[in-house]
């Protein structure tokens, strides 16, 4: 498209996702079930790195961010030492701040995965298996064996309570579920993405990051037409016509 | 006293001191376990000449008890015929041994048996420490037992006292306290990071200006029981980031807290919650660990002393290797060494026995559960050695970042073990936490390796061999080499060395066996569920030193006569010192049923997840309790802290207004500008060429001189291209004659024709913020016909001057900060 110039708004045409990917309709999740997503982070790994990214590009939020240890622990599964080089305040104080709430929000890529043909990473494709959890949920299963083992891609927001309420959960949406599509519906619908989509805008469009508590109460303002239609169009001018100055 | 029985597998101990006839009729098996061999060492006793024994279990005591206890330098010396009652070793009658022993042993606890309590409570230990008899004792009844009862050993679960949940100090819901004594330390020393508008944040964000968002994040790394166990003193104390002196840094903040501590008054647990009664780890009945297979084990250390500096060989096989303690090292609690920069080495005399028992069967295993502290170290670093220094050795097991080595001498190998038998690097099998490690070889497959129970597919390239050639002059030593520099981070919580090779099935035994003390702990809750002697029980063990595991929660009711009927259980959580412990609630959403279909005689399972909980106090103190969200007819609904909104953060220092443009936004903003399509080719190509050398953010403050050398390549392209194309340049540059030779036109026309139309075109009009325009027009018709003019020539200008002059013109604009800034 580069190379020849195309121009995207004349030639991207809109289709399914199902049609393109092959992966049935109820298995799809807008970008994080994209062939180019899941090369990046599905491949390989354990599937964090596709929840930890969504949520550092999506919902502007690096999980260093948002620890919060006082989670319950059941959904941290078997491949997380409890006590790494023998030091349990370790797992306590860094490791289980993340895992504790992003294991049973991962779970829900529990039937994705990137096949590609040895020595060829970009020859592969996407994979999804309904109903059976991919091995990359079960590998190093002895580090604590007591952990918790993946039965299928049921997923539950535990940060909907704790500090990590703040990040502006839809209270309309059940807090659980199964599978990527809802737990991506489960995101898209937080303040924190709508808020996130329109700092980006606002950056791209006032060249600097917002400063000032202008810039924030703006930027809350945009955020909150944000939410009703969801229209980054609309996004872009209301902050052109902020930074555009006179 | 109450009491019920699990049934447990039974301890396996060695097989020792015993001539080939005397095994015969023996039993071979034991829990599916294959039991091939007996051991036989160069140590030996008397020979036998009294009766045979009568019964299978009285030839199961001669073997297990008698034999390595009849000896002069054990209980021989007195308890023989014509010694001191009891005569349970006496060597004329085995029989009658048998009768003298039986008062003394406990078949329901052989830990608990008084031959093992009198030597244990300082009765004539053959070693330093009375423990170590007591526990070799011990190992030698339950082998007796274990194979008395075909395979099973039951533990009685006790009723436990019942001790009320104690008192604990707890935040108080304003954070003034907080405000006054800790705040200010933090915000002073901790903002750089621990804001939530810092450059690079780091949570918790305690530091954070507002005291009350601050006070919210703060509770976990704050003790208020043992303000210096608080995660504020502690990181100092670990030297993160002091603002001076980390020890004094460390006082001061262990000071604040302890004046904000020492105004907040201990309170009962809050009587709304519905909890069971408490208790101790030692108040818990002491779990075996299970059954483990240690049919061939010639050395065996469980590191129980705990202290001293000897760790004790408690295989029962003389002479003992035990071990003296040197260097950078100690004790874990919960039975282990850690070793830093330290060694445990035994003496080349008693580690002979390696040498000769290995010999005889020509194959043997190293079995250890070990906690390597890091994945960097290497050389191998010596995590069990039997050698003399960094070039000779009988074998070693050893790291190297995240393979294990196992370097054996044999007839294919050399004096240093070489070539060495690796784990695969890429499989990372080493991980820098607890770990189940066997190596074992034999003839037929050589060295083989087993993390966790599991074969790590790593075959041995190098042929079996045979051992003919090994060295019994050299040492067993853990945690170096003999010769000191080859150091080995980490902890070693067991180690067995076995004179056979261990199959996979005897390995998986050993694993789930687990290692170190673990204890049932019975939490009443008998009130609660209102059924008779009824408790929650958890295996508890020390984790490490930091922290307990609890796992197999199960509901159980001592009276036999109990069975559950739909009683709910939901939000189980554990309590520590009169509170709930903060971090590692992994029952908080369990929600089940107590019901006759799930329980049995050893009671209903209530999850299979286990969980750590940070220690406080340590183990002999720390007081755990359980509390429920509903239990029975109780309920108590768990309420959490409102989060509070975080504060809005300070506003930073204005930032400029004014960006570059990036990459693509320059190609397209010229190809917009000039109509020339950026898919031309000659445009195309140097676009390619320079992309990488144009700005990628729109960051003023990243340019760099490199930017503008590209963005003048690619402006010339565009112009040029422009120019060349007759069709586009009469529509850009409208009645401009081309043809015309440069010094024919007039500065009027070049003004009015060239440079009025780039300005228009390129600069936009009537903008506030722009560059002045006279002066722009200023600088490029001072380009073209200035004394210097590309457009003057001295009068002598080319044909193609023209072109090139307004190639020239229209480059040094398009190139400028009119399209590079936005």
């Amino acid at each position: 498209m580069e190379s020849q110039g195309l121009n995207l708004k004349e030639e991207l045409r809109r289709t399914t996702q199902s049609s393109v990917t092959g992966l049935p309709p109820e298995g799809t999740a807008g970008v994080i079930t994209t062939r180019a997503s899941a090369r990046a982070f599905f491949v390989d790994g354990t599937n964090r790195a596709m929840f930890s990214f969504t949520m550092l590009n999506h919902l502007c939020r690096d999980l260093e961010q948002i620890k919060d240890p006082t989670r319950p622990h059941d959904r941290v599964r078997q491949d997380v030492a409890r006590s790494p080089g023998g030091d349990s305040r370790v797992f306590f104080n860094n490791c289980v701040g993340c895992h504790a709430g992003m294991e049973p929000l991962t779970q829900a890529y529990a039937y994705y995965g990137y096949d590609y043909p040895e020595e060829d990473m970009e020859a592969g494709h996407i994979s999804y298996t309904p109903g059976v959890v991919q091995h990359k949920y079960q590998i190093n299963t002895s580090v604590f064996k007591d952990g918790y083992a993946t039965p299928n891609d049921h997923w539950d927001n535990y940060w909907r309570k704790g500090p990590n309420a703040a990040l502006g959960w839809d209270t309309s949406l059940p807090g659980s579920g199964d599978g990527a599509k809802s737990q991506g519906q489960e995101l898209a619908n937080s303040q924190a993405f709508a808020e996130c989509q329109v700092t980006k805008a606002f950056e791209a469009m006032c060249l600097r990051p917002p400063v000032d508590s202008a810039d924030r109460s703006k930027i809350s303002e945009i955020t909150t037409n944000f939410k009703s239609g969801y229209n980054m169009k609309q996004v872009f001018a209301e902050t052109a016509v902020y930074c555009a100055g006179d | 006293m109450l009491f019920k029985k699990l049934m447990e597998g039974a301890r396996k101990s060695t097989w020792l001191l015993i001539p080939a006839v005397a095994m015969i009729g023996l039993p071979a098996c034991q829990d599916g376990v294959s039991n091939e061999s007996q051991q036989e060492t160069s140590i030996t006793t008397s020979t036998y000449n009294g009766p045979a024994a009568r019964t299978s279990d009285i030839q199961g005591f001669r073997i297990s008890v008698w034999e390595p206890l009849r000896t002069q330098n054990r209980c021989g010396a007195c308890h023989g015929a014509g010694g001191q009652a009891p005569l349970f070793v006496r060597e004329d009658d085995v029989n009658q041994a048998y009768e003298a022993v039986n008062p003394f042993i406990n078949r329901v606890e052989p830990d608990e048996s008084a031959l093992v309590t009198k030597v244990a409570n300082g009765h004539n230990c053959w070693e330093a420490s009375d423990s170590a008899c007591a526990t070799i004792i011990a190992n030698y009844i339950q082998s007796w037992l274990g194979d008395g009862s075909g395979g099973g050993r039951q533990i009685e679960l006790e009723a436990p006292p019942e001790n009320v949940v104690g008192e604990s100090k707890v935040f108080p819901d304003d954070s003034a306290l907080f405000a006054s004594h800790v705040h200010p330390l933090l915000t002073e020393y901790c903002s750089e990071c621990h804001v939530d508008d810092a450059a690079s944040p780091q949570s918790p964000y305690f530091a954070s200006a507002d005291a009350d968002s601050a006070y919210a994040a703060v509770k976990t790394s704050i003790d208020l029981d043992t303000p210096r166990n608080s995660r504020l003193v502690q990181r100092l104390i670990e030297l993160h980031n002091c603002w001076d002196d980390c020890p004094d840094n460390a006082q001061e903040m262990q000071n604040a807290i302890t004046r904000m501590a020492d105004a907040i008054n201990p309170t009962p647990v809050d009587p709304e919650l519905v909890v069971s009664y408490a208790l101790s780890l030692p108040e818990g009945t002491v779990a075996s660990g299970g059954s483990r297979q240690e049919n061939d084990v010639i050395a065996l250390y469980e590191f129980k002393t705990g202290e001293g500096n000897v760790a004790y060989d408690t295989s029962g096989v003389d002479p003992a290797i035990n071990l003296t303690l040197s260097g950078d090292m100690g004790w874990v609690e919960g039975w282990g060494l850690e070793f830093r920069d330290g060694k445990a080495q035994g003496s080349t005399n008693d580690s002979r026995k390696l040498a000769q028992l290995i010999q005889a069967t020509g194959e043997y295993t190293i079995e250890a559960w070990v906690v390597p502290a890091n994945v960097t170290q290497e050389g191998p670093a010596r995590i069990i050695s039997y050698s003399a220094g960094t070039d000779d050795r009988n074998f070693t097991l050893g790291q190297t970042l995240y393979s294990y080595n196992f370097l054996h001498r044999s007839s294919t190998t050399d004096g240093n073990g070489e070539p060495a038998h690796s784990t695969s690097d890429g499989d990372e099998d080493l991980q820098a936490t607890e770990q189940h490690v066997v190596a074992t070889f034999d003839p037929e497959h050589g060295r083989r390796i087993y993390v966790n129970g599991i074969f790590t597919d790593d075959e041995d390239e190098t042929a079996p061999g045979n051992l003919n050639d090994w060295d019994d002059t050299y040492a067993l030593v853990l945690g170096n080499e003999a010769s000191s520099d080859r150091p080995w981070a980490g902890k070693v919580r067991l180690l067995a060395i076995h004179n056979r090779a261990l199959n996979e099935a005897q390995i998986v035994q050993n694993f789930e066996a687990g290692v170190g003390e673990k204890y049932f702990l019975l939490f009443n809750v008998s009130g609660l569920v209102n059924l008779p002697q009824s408790y929650i029980v958890f295996e508890v063990s020390q984790y490490d030193n930091y922290s307990y595991m609890f796992r197999q929660p199960k509901f159980i009711s001592l009276d036999e006569g109990v069975v559950p009927s739909d009683i709910p259980l939901q939000g189980m959580r554990i309590g520590i010192n009169g509170k709930e412990a903060a971090i590692g609630q992994a029952y908080a959403r369990l929600d089940t049923t107590l019901n006759a279909a799930e329980y049995s005689q050893n009671g209903q399972l209530l999850s299979r997840i286990a969980t750590v909980i940070a220690s406080e106090k340590g183990a002999g103190s720390d007081q755990f309790f359980l509390t429920f969200e509903r239990l029975g007819s109780y309920t108590h609904v768990f309420t959490e802290p409102t989060p509070l909104p975080p504060a809005a953060p300070a506003d930073a220092e204005p930032r400029s207004e004014v960006g570059l443009r990036t990459f693509d936004e320059i190609n397209a903003s010229m190809a917009e500008l000039t109509g020339v399509s950026q898919t031309l080719g000659t445009v195309q190509e140097t676009y390619t060429t320079i992309r990488q050398q144009l700005p990628s953010s729109a960051d003023i403050n990243g340019f760099l001189s490199s930017h503008q050398v590209a963005v003048s390549q690619l402006a010339i392209e565009y112009c040029s291209a422009l120019v060349d194309d007759t069709g586009l340049r009469a529509g850009f540059f409208p009645g401009f004659d081309f043809n015309t030779n440069a010094n024919d036109i007039s500065s009027a026309t070049w003004q009015s024709q060239v440079v009025a139309p780039l300005m228009s075109r390129f600069m936009g009009e009537n903008l506030a913020t722009q560059p002045d325009p006279s002066r722009v027009g200023g600088e490029l018709m001072n380009l073209l016909t200035g004394s210097a003019g590309l457009a003057r020539c001295s009068g002598q200008c080319a044909a193609d001057r023209t072109e090139k002059a307004t190639k020239a013109a229209c480059a040094s604009l398009l190139g400028s900060a009119v399209v590079l800034l936005q």
